[in-house]
């Protein structure tokens, strides 16, 4: 859009992330962002879905780049920790840089 | 397109705030087992100098192993999540740590051998023991108390 010659950047809702905006994702990458590494359960309670719901939405984030997932043992029980890759931060600062103009007004 | 209201837009600037605050609790197992971690340390280094010709070293040694191994499960099993740089924070304070401990060991070694050749007693004097004890645990304490509080993510 420009105005007079000079270029407008668009509104800031234009600037959200497609994949980080599903409530869902949101919640997800949210609680990941708060952290280096979760175990699958850890972001399951905190977001409130089942298993195969946060499978669904971590196989998106993953298939996007943002997320990335490590399989291992604790004793012998088999653990998954879920964690943010550098662009799935990158995005998810940009996508809260959108939302704070667009909360400002 | 992503259409959101302000006060959409509000509510989960708010959700992704409190996402945050909410990983306390692993903040301060994480923090408190790191500090842990240099105190046992630090007195194993001056007990086990304190120790030395007196048996207690295999007994002292074995407690030390034991203490750190269970330590260890207490902070995996208590924890669900690595807050944010509390990873990198907690591995500084023990490389820290463990660079002190070893700089002891070879410190106390020399001094042991150079008072032999002069002919002195070896023992080594307990306050110097307990101040390179405390000087080791410094490093992965300050760790720990950094971890507890929190960085801004």
């Amino acid at each position: 859009m420009s105005t007079g010659g000079t270029t407008r950047p668009g509104h800031a809702r234009h600037r959200l992330d497609d994949v980080i905006h599903a409530p869902v994702r949101f919640s997800i990458v949210a609680t990941l962002a708060a952290v280096d590494e979760a175990e699958f359960a850890l972001v399951r309670d905190e977001v409130e879905v089942s298993d195969s719901v946060l499978s669904k939405q971590v196989s998106t984030l993953e298939q996007a780049g943002y997320v990335r997932v490590r399989k291992g043992y604790v004793g012998k029980r088999p653990r998954t920790w879920l964690s943010l890759t550098r662009p799935g931060r990158a995005a998810y600062e940009s996508h809260l840089a959108a939302l704070r103009e667009i909360a400002g007004g | 397109m992503n259409d959101i209201t302000p006060q959409e837009a509000r509510a989960r600037l708010a959700h992704a705030e409190a996402a945050t605050e909410r990983r306390t609790g692993d903040r301060r197992v994480h923090g408190r087992a790191t500090a842990a971690f240099g105190l046992i340390m630090g007195a194993y280094l001056t007990l086990s100098r304190l120790g030395e010709g007196t048996g207690w070293q295999t007994p002292l040694l074995a407690a030390y192993a034991g203490l750190l191994v269970l330590l260890t499960l207490w902070q995996t099993r208590a924890t669900r999540s690595w807050p944010r740089r509390a990873r990198t924070i907690c591995y500084s304070g023990l490389a820290g740590s463990f660079l002190l401990f070893m700089a002891g060991v070879m410190t106390f070694n020399y001094r042991e051998h150079q008072r032999e050749l002069a002919g002195l007693a070896t023992a080594e004097e307990p306050g110097l023991l307990v101040l390179a004890g405390v000087l080791v645990a410094v490093p992965m304490v300050l760790a720990g108390l950094v971890v507890q509080r929190g960085t801004r993510a």
